[in-house]
């Protein structure tokens, strides 16, 4: 009777914890900087509010977290480094990469049926969107210089593309080393036009970053940049998505796997900002919006209220 | 060619330079190339949406828009500067409206905004990132040839036409030039310059950029050589080294630190001179800047600049100057030895703490405070060993008030405390009306001071011989006064300008053109001139003893326009007229008596236009010319020195070498191309033409 009770209650107990586990999400991060923290408290209170929970697991990842991560029903990373280290432990459960690139997600050695178990939330912002965004703030503006490295010439590609369905004209140059940045700059800005930043390091970079705002700025062309910094820095305007943002998002898209068992496709960051440099717009004599309209007027463009 | 009375200078210091810099750049590249792989890490990660970046176009280094300043600005930039083919900075002047641009000889140049000059024009202002190019020394204002700046590291000259003391304090009279130096960070690399041509024109420079951790660095050196206009004895031999260190101390705050040394040889005098011998001159000069910068966020900044230069001049020679009987009084005439020691050493300290920033959304500040002192010394200017002091300490402030879309005010003051000439305030205030996007009104007022250098007030130049002379008569020992030719000038006063303006600019970005218009009155009053009186010191008696006073006024009104269609960086056309009229006392300044006239009326010319093209005909190849039309004027003080009209033409020719050759450009400039012209006296010197080719090559 006692042996029987007794492994009646433990199977209860294994039982229990494996429910437990059932509905758990567990958040593997990069890093801790305040972005990070930033996107997994969105995504927490997301979770939360449906009253889930979230169990972060210690980064770097040890190889026997394969086991950690088989029983959590949903896994979460934050950055391309997490969600390496995630894939080569492939875990059973479903994935959701957030706050990375899409060309680090796609250079994710993914088999093909995990496309229905794995999907992500990207921190950049789609192609057309960018564009999009220079039609409207610079409507005056119709070529666009986009300058890429090895890494982003596909991205490059793909702004090229959305550029001329937008009847602008788009000057994409190739650099093959840090060398030939001022050259090929100067060449690429001769015309007048704007300089659409890409996430690219072997280009633009914190050693770069001076050599092109200037050089930019000197031939009086506006820089538009992905992230606050490069507004700080001297850009011109910049579109991103808060860390909260796509947090949130990321946040949302796990409440429906948890419930449904499925992963929506993977995604851009549906919300984002604008930020604009007023001194440097008022020296290039360039009339701007608000940063609040021009974002109100993109997602108008898209179809958002 | 002229053969030196002093010892051929050493050009020691600017080959260790060289040899330095060839070494630095040996040991750079690998560590410059060691740097690239750091980030690798997180290529194509997230960390480029989430870095920080430095502040870049920080707010000083960012340029007003025109519609949005105070005042008229022109702005010259580096494609302008390499297309008018200039290898001085003096003679871009010529491009702006309103401006003189003269020689004097072939390396003595006098540039001047609406006149009120002399040979040694001293009423404008130029800087150097915020160095002051205005000398202490003598009674000449800028030293274009010390100014411690290559001209290709120039990324643009800022020329605010009209007084403005209430920024940039006294001096800052008519006019005021900025130049701003590239960021080490543009100029990464080596550069290597060579020119020649007629006139013995003989130039070599090096270039060499390098980042080196957080520090972007760049040393320049260079030698400008040519022997100057025909027939007199003006060359000048031009060395420079510089060097720029900016460190990026982190992503807010960055330190600057420059230092340069310039020495020019030159070739001055006359042969047939008894007080004026051809002989060679010299003047050296050295600066160490050190600025630190905070740049937190977008708009703000912090900045403290200390700056000191030091400026040695050697001219020394002894001559015995005969002196007639009708002079002296003596039956026959007499030689009295001289050692002429125009030698002198002055030095320079400034320091100035100033903030910017936006106390509302649509209030911007900047404000500030600085300190400087000048020690001379120069005992025949002087006629003392002592060093004279001279200094000035100020406090600044600017307020811009956007109260409207369509309507910005700005005013400003500055409160200078001067050791020589008291306390002034000059105030400014203007309101930018914006009638529509694309155009401007503007009306400004400002109340500008310049304080007479220490030369003005205390020159006392008094000749001795320098062994005993017999005469017929008696022994005249050694040491005694004979001439005296400038006396002190005590209490004298600052001189005051008011100005009233309406100005117009268009920025019609369809057109890819632009219109700027500036009709002004600006009343000068208590301008310090030169007098003349009979010498009261010296064993020979004179006429002509100069001392300075407060008795000169002009009104000067006028309209300047300025119109530009550039449609590319590298093609443009631009044209600008000026209608000048200055009014003043009918008295000459120098009483002398040989032609007297309303001076002040004289001294810039009625109408003066120039046009300036650029165009890039073929990928690579670009074709400039500059044409300017000056009208008469005179640089001196009468109508004697009246020059006629002229007008010049320059001519350049230029490519881009294809990369896969070479990275670089070829030129050829033909300066001045239609004929030799007097522009700065009759029978002083003719301004004749040069051709020259220049290779740079970057590698």
């Amino acid at each position: 009777m006692g042996l029987v009770l007794r492994i009646l209650l433990l199977l209860l107990l294994a039982l229990g914890s494996s429910w437990a586990l059932a509905g758990q999400a567990c958040l593997v991060m990069s890093e801790e900087g305040s972005a990070f923290g930033e996107a997994a408290e969105a995504l927490g209170t997301e979770l939360r509010s449906a009253g889930h929970r979230l169990q972060t697991l210690p980064f770097p990842l040890r190889s026997d977290d394969g086991v950690t991560l088989n029983n959590c029903t949903l896994v979460v990373t934050l950055g391309a480094r997490a969600a390496q280290s995630v894939t080569a432990l492939a875990p059973r459960s479903l994935i959701l990469h957030t706050l990375l690139p899409r060309s680090a997600y796609e250079r994710l050695p993914l088999r093909t049926e995990d496309t229905r178990r794995v999907s992500a939330v990207f921190i950049d912002q789609p192609a057309t969107r960018q564009i999009e965004l220079l039609r409207i703030a610079l409507p005056d503006w119709s070529r666009v210089a986009l300058l890429v490295g090895r890494e982003s010439l596909e991205l490059g590609q793909r702004l090229q593309n959305a550029a001329r369905e937008k009847r602008m004209r788009p000057a994409l140059a190739q650099l093959s080393e840090e060398s030939e940045l001022y050259p090929t700059l100067q060449r690429a800005l001769a015309e007048p036009g704007i300089l659409l930043a890409v996430p690219d390091s072997t280009v633009y970079n914190s050693r770069t970053i001076s050599n092109i705002l200037l050089t930019a700025y000197h031939h009086r062309a506006p820089v538009v940049g992905f992230s606050p910094a490069y507004v700080k820095a001297g850009a011109l305007l910049a579109l991103y998505s808060t860390p909260t943002q796509v947090g949130q998002q990321a946040g949302e898209a796990a409440r429906q796997a948890l419930a449904t068992g499925s992963l929506p496709p993977p995604a851009a960051p549906r919300h984002f900002r604008v930020s604009t440099n007023p001194y440097v717009a008022r020296s290039l004599g360039i009339v701007l919006d608000e940063p609040g309209t021009l974002r109100e007027r993109l997602e108008r463009t898209e179809g958002n209220p | 060619m002229p053969t030196p009375l002093a010892t051929p200078p050493s050009t020691l210091p600017i080959r260790a330079l060289v040899a330095l810099t060839l070494l630095a750049y040996l040991i750079l590249p690998p560590a410059a190339r060691a740097q690239a792989t750091e980030g690798d890490a997180d290529e194509a990660g997230e960390a480029a949406y989430l870095a920080d970046l430095p502040v870049v176009l920080s707010a000083t280094r960012l340029q007003q828009a025109r519609a949005d300043a105070p005042g008229s600005v022109m702005v010259i930039d580096r494609h302008m500067i390499r297309a008018a083919g200039a290898r001085n900075i003096h003679e871009l002047f010529m491009l702006v409206p309103g401006f003189q641009v003269g020689m004097h000889t072939g390396n003595q140049p006098l540039v001047s905004y609406h006149g009120l000059s002399d040979e040694a024009p001293r009423r404008m202002l130029v800087q150097v990132d915020g160095r002051s190019g205005y000398s202490p020394y003598f009674i000449a204002g800028v030293e274009w040839n010390q100014l411690g700046v290559d001209i290709d590291d120039i990324e643009r000259i800022e020329v605010f036409r009209g007084s403005n003391s209430a920024v940039y304090g006294s001096n800052a009279f008519l006019g005021v030039a900025n130049i701003i130096t590239r960021a080490p960070s543009e100029t990464r690399g080596g550069s290597l310059r060579y020119r020649a041509g007629s006139g013995g024109v003989n130039d070599i420079g090096v270039r060499l950029g390098a980042r080196l951790g957080d520090v972007d660095l760049r040393i320049t050196a260079a030698r400008n050589y040519d022997r100057g206009f025909s027939a007199i004895n003006d060359w000048r031999k031009a060395e420079l080294a510089t060097l720029r260190a900016d460190w990026s101390i982190n992503h807010d705050h960055v330190l600057e630190f420059q230092a340069g040394w310039t020495s020019n040889d030159q070739g001055t005098g006359k042969d047939d001179n008894p007080t004026d011998p051809e002989r060679t001159a010299r003047i050296a000069n050295s600066f160490g800047l050190l600025r630190w910068r905070h740049a937190p966020a977008v708009g703000e900044e912090l900045s403290v600049t200390w700056y000191h230069q030091e400026e040695n001049g050697r001219d020394r020679f002894a001559m015995s100057v005969p002196i007639p009987p009708r002079q002296s009084g003596l039956p026959v005439t007499i030689g009295i030895p001289f050692d002429f020691d125009y030698g002198f050493r002055t030095v320079r300290d400034d320091l100035e703490i100033q903030r910017i920033t936006s106390p509302a959304a649509k209030l911007r500040a900047v404000f500030g405070a600085g300190i400087r002192e000048d020690r001379l010394n120069a005992p025949l200017r002087f006629n003392s060993d002592e060093t004279v002091r001279h200094g000035v300490s100020r406090a600044f402030g600017t307020l811009e008030w956007r109260t409207s879309p369509d309507w910005l005010f700005n005013v400003g003051f500055m409160v200078e405390d001067n050791s020589l000439t008291g306390t002034s305030l000059a105030p400014r205030a203007s309101a930018n009306y914006h009638m529509t996007e694309d155009q401007t009104l503007r009306l400004a007022i400002n109340r500008s001071y310049r304080s007479p250098t220490a030369f003005e007030q205390k020159s006392s130049m008094i000749f001795s011989n320098s062994a005993p002379v017999v005469t017929p008569v008696m022994t005249i020992p050694a040491g005694t006064p004979i001439s005296q030719t400038f006396r002190p000038s005590p209490g004298l006063r600052a001189e005051r300008i008011t100005t009233y303006e309406v100005g117009y600019v268009a920025e019609l970005r369809p057109l890819q053109a632009s219109i700027d218009a500036r009709l002004f009155l600006e009343r000068a009053r208590d301008l310090v001139e030169m007098r003349l009186e009979n010498s009261t010191v010296g064993l020979i008696p004179r006429n002509n003893t100069r001392y300075f006073a407060n008795s000169g006024e002009a009104d000067i009104r006028g309209l300047e326009i300025l119109a530009t269609w550039r449609p590319a960086t590298g093609t443009w056309l631009s044209v600008h007229h000026t209608e000048l009229r200055i009014d003043g006392p009918g008295n000459p300044a120098t009483a002398s008596g040989a032609q007297p006239s309303a001076w002040v009326a004289n001294s810039a010319p009625r109408h003066s236009s120039g046009l300036f093209g650029a165009w890039e005909f073929h990928p690579r190849w670009q074709i400039s010319a500059a044409q300017r039309w000056v009208g008469g004027m005179s640089w001196y003080a009468d109508a004697a020195h009246r020059i006629r009209m002229y007008r010049q033409l320059d001519l350049q020719l230029s490519h881009r070498l294809p990369p896969e050759l070479l990275r670089g450009e070829i030129a050829l400039t033909a300066r001045n191309i239609d004929g030799d012209e007097e522009t700065f006296a009759p029978r002083a010197s003719w301004w004749g033409s040069q051709v020259f080719g220049t290779l740079q090559v970057e590698f």
